[in-house]
């Protein structure tokens, strides 16, 4: 069993990954928002309804 | 170490005094040009092309905070808050794209309040308003600040002496040549910008090689060197976001879109990115050559412009002093301007007094101006410690607008209600993050929170919105 202070320096390290990977995946998906409304766009009619 | 004026006042003073009747001259000159009706005014005519738009963009995101903040950041969390904080430059490359539909679909628009009036109501402009008038105060706050205690510290500046030289030559040059004064302006600046870093840069690891730099950190500090540093990872992504959320969303960034030429407007974008990145990353790496130094700074957003006085004498505390001075100048000019626009287009034509001709409307945009200076400075008269505190809070509400503002340009079924929900739940999870995790992760969640709610009540009950509708004439 790991002493107390390793313990809490292993929770700090896992809750700083798991935050890395949800701004990851929160970055990605806004690139990906904004490059797919980019190339919807491209070449269309600005005001097209369709 | 302690905080010492490395730059005698003479010399201070005499640089205040060359760049501010420079900068006012130049102000007052190109104000003059134009028809000298509201959209000259608020928008330089609406035809600024690729050199001066991409200058513009470039000045107006050096902020105080890219030359205070980024070397704190390199200083505090090493290779991780440096790089992490070039990430901001992200928000202006991946604008770009939007800028160009923006331009495309509003061609008569004039700020960001309107895009969000138009396209989700008014419910949802209150709360958009509300969030981009606390993040802009604070905005403000942090170059007012950061002006007071540069000038303080490199010459002995009376702190409150430095922020009303400051805000006040921004405020006179922006309040007589408007948008095209601004524009003109921080083009110089920018020059200015990057020329002198890159001489502040060359000197300093000609005297303190990188080899050396590197050496030092991994005996000293080579949790600096890790990039797998927990608080280095809180950051990582954050300043993605916050820039995206600040870029997206404020007036700054809308305005330098409608007075761009559409032809350049998506290429500007980038291009301005891609050069603000390298001020970061200059500036953070002198953050690093201090800890190696094995420095210690009673005020941590001090290393900078200390580091350079230290390591290149008077002329290093020159140099710094121009730069920080034309960063914090073109930031607060650009803030001032379209913050004014906002609050005479919004505020004081749309709500107040829809009747108000043209001349009334550019005089709004004039006073306030001059308004946003005086609340700047009484806001900012008691002095912080560190800029971070204000920097991160307003993190956590301006990243709520970032899917609310995309969705509204690509989608035609992005529902209003869902917009608000958006921005009003992401801002409340984004300020418990800052409040119980840390400062750094507030825009990560905020984005999150407001992204999940603008997919699912998009998705789930969609709307048919007119693009047409957003064709308002002026």
């Amino acid at each position: 069993m790991l002493p107390e202070a390793s313990r809490l320096v292993l929770d700090e390290v896992l809750w700083s990954r798991l935050i890395f990977a949800i701004g990851a995946v929160v970055t990605a998906a806004t690139i990906a928002l904004v490059l797919q409304g980019h190339f919807t766009w491209l070449g269309r009619e600005p005001f097209d309804e369709g | 170490m302690k905080a010492e004026p490395f730059l005698a006042p003479g010399l201070a003073w005499a640089l205040v005094v060359l760049f501010s009747v420079l900068w006012i001259a130049l102000g007052v000159a190109w104000g003059r040009r134009g028809k000298g009706d509201a959209d000259e005014y608020m928008l330089a005519g609406r035809n600024i092309g690729l050199a001066l738009s991409t200058a513009t963009l470039m000045a107006s995101w050096v902020t105080g905070n890219t030359t205070l903040l980024a070397p704190e950041f390199g200083y505090k969390t090493g290779l991780w808050g440096m790089f992490s904080y070039a990430l901001a430059g992200l928000g202006l490359i991946l604008f770009a794209p939007l800028a160009l539909r923006i331009k495309q679909l509003m061609p008569h628009g004039r700020t960001s309040g309107d895009f969000i009036r138009l396209r989700y109501g008014r419910f949802a402009w209150l709360v958009f308003m509300v969030i981009t008038a606390i993040y802009t105060l604070g905005f403000l706050m942090t170059q007012a600040m950061g002006a007071g205690i540069l000038l303080q510290s490199l010459s002995g500046f009376d702190y409150h002496v430095g922020m009303i030289v400051v805000i006040g030559v921004a405020m006179l040059y922006t309040l007589y040549g408007g948008m095209r004064a601004v524009i003109g302006t921080d083009f110089i600046q920018s020059v200015l910008i990057m020329v002198l870093l890159a001489i502040v840069a060359v000197l300093a690891f000609r005297q303190f090689p990188a080899p050396a730099v590197h050496a030092r950190l991994i005996n000293s500090h080579a949790d600096h060197l890790n990039l797998l540093l927990p608080a280095g990872l809180l950051i990582a992504w954050n300043s993605a976001l916050f820039s995206m959320g600040e870029v997206f969303h404020n007036n700054i960034w809308w305005s330098r879109v409608f007075a761009s030429r559409r032809s350049v407007v998506m290429t500007s974008f980038v291009l301005g990115g891609l050069a603000w990145m390298s001020v970061p990353i200059v500036t953070g790496s002198i953050g690093l050559v201090a800890l190696a130094r094995g420095l210690e700074f009673p005020q941590v957003n001090m290393v900078f412009p200390v580091m350079a006085a230290d390591l290149l004498g008077v002329g290093g505390a020159a140099l710094v002093f121009v730069v920080v001075f034309a960063s914090l100048t073109s930031t607060l000019d650009s803030l001032l301007a379209s913050t004014a626009d906002l609050v005479a287009e919004d505020i004081y034509f749309r709500l107040l007094r829809p009747q108000a001709s043209d001349a009334q409307l550019k005089q709004a945009a004039r006073v306030t101006v001059v308004g946003l200076a005086v609340v700047t400075l009484l806001l900012s008269w008691p002095r912080l410690d560190s800029l971070a505190s204000v920097l991160f809070f307003t993190g956590a509400l301006v990243a709520s607008t970032v899917w609310p503002v995309a969705c509204g340009l690509y989608w035609p079924h992005a529902n209003r209600n869902a917009a608000i929900v958006a921005m009003v739940s992401g801002s409340v999870v984004g300020l418990l993050a800052y409040v119980w995790i840390a400062p750094y992760c507030a825009a990560v969640f905020s984005t999150a929170v407001s992204a999940l709610v603008m997919v699912v009540g998009s998705v789930r009950w969609p709307e048919r919105f007119q693009w047409s509708l957003l064709k308002e004439a002026p």
